[in-house]
Order: C-alpha cells, then sequence, then structure tokens
C-alpha cells in the first residue's frame, strides 16, 4: 500500500515536471520564431509599404503555424494532467 | 481601402486554411473511427474543432479595422495571436474536463492534424499575389 502510493506521488511529481517543461520550453520556442517573423515584417513593411496587405496575410498564417508545436504541446500537457496514462501502471 | 483589400487576403486565406483543416480532421476522425470506435472518432472531432474556432476568433480579430500603420497592424495581430490560443486551450480544457469517454490520443492526432494543416491557407495567399 505504501509503495504504491509513494510510486503515484513519484508518477504525479515527474509528471508535473514534464508538463512545465513542454508548456515553457514550448512558448519560449513560439516566442523566439514569433519575434523573429515580426522584425522581417516591420522591416518588409518599412521597405515596400504597397506589400503591408500581402504581407499581413501571410504573417497571420504564419503565427499560426509557428505556434502550432506549443498548442499540441498545450493538448499533450493536458492529456497528462486529466487523463495520465502513466498512471495506468499503479491501477 | 487598404483595410479592405488586407480583410479580403486575410478571410481568403483563413477559409482556404479551414478547409484543409476540415478535410485533415474528417479523415483522422475516419481513421479513428474503424480503429477506436465512436469516441475516438468524437475525441478527434473535438480536437480539431478545437483550433478552427480559434483559427476563426482569431481571424475575426484581425479583421477588425486598425491604425493602418506596421506597428498598428502588428499588434492587431498579436493581439488575434493571443485570442486564438486563449480560445483553443480553453476548448481543449473543456474537453478534457466535461468529455467522459475521451479517448486522448485522438484528440491530439486530430488537433496535430489540424493545427499543422493550418499552414496551406499560403498558398491562397500566394495566388493572391499572382493574380
Amino acid at each position: 500500500m505504501e509503495n504504491t502510493v509513494q510510486y503515484l506521488a513519484m508518477i504525479q511529481s515527474y509528471t508535473i515536471i514534464g508538463i512545465s517543461l513542454i508548456i515553457g520550453l514550448g512558448a519560449v520556442s513560439a516566442c523566439i520564431g514569433i519575434s523573429l517573423m515580426c522584425c522581417s515584417f516591420l522591416n518588409g513593411a518599412a521597405r515596400q509599404p504597397e506589400l503591408i496587405p500581402t504581407l499581413q496575410g501571410k504573417v497571420f498564417l504564419l503565427m499560426g503555424l509557428i505556434d502550432a508545436p506549443f498548442i499540441i504541446g498545450v493538448g499533450l500537457a493536458m492529456m497528462f494532467a486529466f487523463a495520465n496514462p502513466l498512471l495506468a501502471v499503479i491501477k | 481601402m487598404m483595410d479592405k483589400i488586407t480583410n479580403t487576403i486575410t478571410s481568403r486565406a483563413f477559409s482556404k486554411a479551414a478547409r484543409w483543416q476540415i478535410i485533415i480532421t474528417v479523415l483522422i476522425s475516419v481513421v479513428s473511427l474503424s480503429v477506436a470506435g465512436m469516441n475516438a472518432a468524437i475525441s478527434a472531432i473535438a480536437g480539431g474543432a478545437a483550433v478552427i474556432a480559434g483559427g476563426f476568433a482569431g481571424m475575426m480579430m484581425a479583421r477588425r479595422p486598425n491604425g493602418g500603420t506596421p506597428g498598428a497592424i502588428l499588434f492587431s495581430l498579436l493581439k488575434a495571436e493571443v485570442i486564438k490560443v486563449i480560445v483553443i486551450a480553453m476548448l481543449l480544457l473543456v474537453t478534457f474536463k466535461y468529455y467522459r469517454g475521451l479517448v486522448s490520443l485522438s484528440l491530439i492526432g486530430g488537433l496535430a492534424g489540424s493545427a499543422l494543416a493550418s499552414g496551406a491557407g499560403l498558398r491562397a495567399v500566394n495566388n493572391e499575389n499572382d493574380e
């Protein structure tokens, strides 16, 4: 019984560390990608203002693409938070 | 005038992306249905629908009139992205919390497929440029 509780606590604590890493590193990488793209957008808009509408559409789509790994990471993190498959070992 | 052109380009890009997202989500849902049953199919659709709804909310935010300067446009796009991520996270949270028969892997599959398919809208913007 005690061993089971210990295993449960250990799995939950490691899962929390994993969730933090997934969300934290995902957010950092998405921020770096978006900041680089915004920098390029401002550069392009300053050089050729007539291209702003086209660039805006592309930036909107590419932001979604850069954020995709972060969103997938959030989904995975929620899976581990609400329906942790690792806990099946104990049950 | 500039706002109208920009809104048209953004809407076309989103509708093109949404079309591919729906196709990919339905495909993943059909595969999940054949492999793991009805709950898996519904989970895949829930994952894909969360991304599509978030993208729609972001698009509505991006379409709002802004100053027209690059800085204002960028700020508006960043706000749209924040709204999109918040909507997706909230929908996922509600799904995970209240859907009892959830099949997690199918949901993640639908979510990932739909999120990655959003890049297909780039083709619409490129075609717009060619015209």
